[in-house]
């Protein structure tokens, strides 16, 4: 496979062009400042370089750093509508690129050689905060956080910066010293508003350096949550001025080792091997792109599992028909059961007609034990708006196995269930909590889960459903009451098998499903009340009519 | 049934560690359950700690954890909250547990912080290979065993004993053993936030050797 990079400035000691000149001394790829057509494939290395190619005609790839509004945002889309594959510096614009075809992201490539941890230098009684970059006209890097830190940090902290243009004591390191610059901080601080990594908060990271950093930037929402990792929400100087302040408190109790170990997964090999592996499944022979972890599935457990998919109302058919035809692709062998007021005949193998009586289906949902078919002894419950992207089938063995039910946790923001509380469930989370003597206590998504057919799942299932029934709002409250009255073999999963594209991705790991949370909803705003209600009810016809849909009576 | 605390110590920094543990966590206890002494100390040699059911027995294995992984041999409860000697109980919501297994739960436990690509960091390579290798799924989460409730279930008998044998493949950390073992041994395993066992947690802070340097 011939790979030619474009990169207009590989030359520079810029960001994209040591990426360019990493993947082009690793796997022996070209680098020129224009795409060719000679060769199999051509790398923009970044979107922009589209500009000076915008008539080229052969195979592309483009990597996507962060879109920015204006004139770029443009060229961003204009990118990711033509080219072939698109690679994605972070999780978080994955959502918007796969709308228009492949996308994948990869690890980052940090010199973890370079950046090496710092020595056990003693914190001064006024810690360093350094910031790091070059600042931008477009406003992105955050400067008035930074000069409002100075202010109120002065008699605390001393504040440095690398790169240009910060309002603080900035000196130009050149790359081959840029360690340096980290390696005599006490604390790393990102201001920015818009970043697609950023490198320097991995390379902070790597040198062991605390860091504060918004919490919903470019990789940050992927970096574990451990001390030392001190997130804010972006823009918000009062979010920012107590976590700087927290780790002031803290800088020396700094754990190195383990704020390095948060950066393993970025490291120059996995970048270039994932680039390769990336281009020989995309556009050569066909292997997976990073590793496997689904195990072969006899099939023997395969004849004996199916998947089983709720949908109600017209988002969520036009989002099961998504669902199914993902679950046909990455799953052929097994089949689906559609329970709805129709089949939708995108390659459901078993329809099961269900009447319309709560408008977020949950009651058809919770009978999945009943209604899904009885010859499946392993059932993959799956969400409407969820979407595999890639076999979802080692579930079935781990049922096979023993376990139970298997779940996934839910997003960090949701993660225990004193998260529950909403302004219109406080009766049911405090029950919940009584019930379990504690809100803290792990938080289950319910957008996918595995069962096998037993007298305590069968139970299991009676209790959930009885239990949601006194509320009828969200099912994840009745979850626990149900789960913990009876206990299961629960084989818990991370959020990268259950990964909503509304909040940050997953830490760790690649996401196997996306969850496009409330795309299938057919309302608008807070229910209030029971979700078979006729207030609920009135919600659905309100928006129906407002998007042009039949009435919800008509039951298509 | 009864049900209590268990600690393992060996050795002067451990025994140290305990006792803080123990009267941490005696704080909290209603006068009348600490005479009944709900509280048992596996260790070499009989200490002067009060109110505390010594269980004497031999073991030279690196930090002790052969001892825990025959916790449900060893531990004089019918129902067991098993302590690392490093944490300190900050919340009688610690006396919960119990009433989870009483729910019908064999274990209790809460994540370890290290999960995904983090996942058992602190693992020789040799091991963590050896651990990936045999997992169904290696984005499972993963528990952090210095705090856990454990009831005699047969359960937990099995899951014990493959522990057992997963932890002398390499005698060393316990937490890539568990992980193998209850892959293989499926348990009802009530799962808690990360309050209850962590750094600061607000319900048993666990010092993860902090408390050797803040001494």
């Amino acid at each position: 496979m011939k790979v030619n990079i474009v990169c207009r400035n590989f030359e520079d000691e810029r960001i994209l062009p040591r990426f360019a000149r990493q993947l082009q001394l690793a796997n022996g790829w070209s680098l020129n400042h224009r795409a060719e057509e000679s060769y199999d494939v051509n790398y923009l290395l970044a979107y922009f370089e589209l500009q000076k190619n915008k008539n080229f005609q052969g195979k592309l790839i483009a990597y996507f750093t962060h879109v920015e509004s204006g004139k770029k945002e443009a060229l961003y889309n204009q990118t990711a509508s033509l080219v072939d594959l698109r690679i994605a510096m972070n999780y978080g614009q994955l959502a918007h690129l796969r709308t228009y075809g492949p996308s994948i992201t990869l690890p980052l490539p940090i010199d973890m050689n370079k950046f090496a941890l710092r020595s056990g230098k003693t914190i001064s009684t006024k810690p360093t905060v350094g910031v790091s970059g070059y600042v931008y006209r477009s406003g992105r890097k955050g400067l008035d956080l930074l000069s409002a830190a100075m202010q109120e940090f002065s008699t605390r902290a001393v504040f440095r910066g690398s790169g240009k243009g910060w309002p603080c004591p900035t000196k130009f390191y050149a790359w081959k010293e840029m360690q340096k610059f980290y390696q005599h901080l006490d604390i790393f601080l990102c201001t920015s508003l818009l970043e697609g990594g950023p490198m320097t908060t991995l390379e902070a990271l790597a040198c062991g350096i605390p860091v504060v950093i918004p919490a919903e930037i470019g990789i940050h929402p992927q970096l574990p949550y451990i001390p030392g990792i001190y997130r804010y929400i972006a823009g918000n100087y009062d979010s920012m001025a107590s976590a700087l302040a927290q780790a002031l408190q803290e800088v020396g109790n700094a754990d190195r080792p383990s704020l390095r170990n948060a950066v393993s997964p970025h490291c120059i090999k996995a970048f270039v091997d994932g680039h390769k592996e990336a281009v020989d499944f995309y556009f050569g022979k066909k292997s997976a792109p990073v590793q496997p972890v689904v195990k072969e599935v006899a099939k023997t457990v395969l004849e004996e599992s199916g998947i089983y998919i709720v949908a109600f109302g017209e988002p969520a058919r036009k989002c099961a028909n998504r669902c199914i035809r993902a679950c046909k692709r990455f799953m052929p062998n097994v089949p689906v059961a559609l329970c709805a007021v129709a089949p939708l005949n995108v390659g459901e193998d078993v329809f099961i007609e269900r009447a319309d009586t709560d408008i977020g289906g949950r009651k058809a949902k919770l009978a999945a034990y009943n209604l899904a078919p009885a010859e499946w002894k392993y059932v993959l419950y799956l969400d409407a708006d969820t979407e595999p992207i890639e076999s979802l089938e080692f579930i079935f063995n781990t049922l096979a196995k023993g376990w139970d039910i298997v779940i996934c946790r839910d997003m960090a923001k949701y993660a225990v269930a004193r998260y529950m509380l909403r302004a219109d469930n406080k009766s049911e989370a405090n029950i919940t909590w009584n019930l379990m003597g504690t809100d803290e206590t792990m938080q289950y998504n319910g957008g996918l889960f595995g069962f096998s057919r037993s007298e305590e799942t069968k139970q299991f299932f009676k209790l959930w459903n009885d239990e949601w029934e006194v509320y009828a709002g969200r099912d994840q409250g009745a979850l626990l009451r149900a789960m913990y009255t009876q206990p299961v073999k629960l084989f818990l999963l991370g959020n990268q098998w259950n990964a909503s594209d509304r909040y940050p991705a997953p830490t760790v790991g690649r996401v196997a499903l996306w969850h496009h949370n409330i795309e299938a909803r057919r309302w608008a705003g807070k229910v209030a009340d029971r979700l078979d209600s006729e207030k609920a009810w009135g919600m659905v016809d309100a928006w129906q009519k407002q998007h042009g849909h039949a009435s919800p009576k008509d039951k298509i | 049934m009864t049900q209590g605390a268990v600690w393992i110590a060996y050795g002067r920094p451990a025994l140290r560690e305990a006792r803080k543990a123990i009267e941490a966590y005696q704080e909290f206890l209603p006068e009348a359950t600490s005479v009944a002494a709900p509280v048992a100390l596996i260790c070499e040699a009989l200490t002067p700690l009060r109110n505390v059911q010594h269980v004497i027995r031999e073991d030279i294995s690196w930090g002790a954890r052969q001892s825990k992984v025959m916790l449900d041999l060893i531990s004089p409860f019918d129902y067991t909250l098993y302590m690392d000697a490093d944490t300190r109980v900050k919340s009688p919501a610690i006396f919960k547990g119990f009433e989870m297994l009483k729910a019908g739960w064999d274990m209790v436990m809460a994540p370890s912080y290290r999960q995904g690509s983090d996942v058992f960091g602190h693992i020789d390579q040799i091991e963590r290979n050896y651990t990936f290798s045999t997992l169904s799924n290696i984005q499972a989460i993963q528990f952090q065993a210095g705090v856990m409730w454990f009831s005699k279930s047969p359960n937990v008998a099995s899951l014990f004993e493959v522990w057992r044998d997963e932890w002398n493949v390499y005698k060393h950390h316990d937490q890539a053993a568990l992980a193998r073992a209850i892959d293989k041994i499926p348990v009802k395993i009530w799962v808690l936030g990360k309050g209850w066992n962590s750094s600061r947690g607000a319900i048993v802070d666990h010092l993860f050797g902090r408390a050797i340097t803040e001494i």
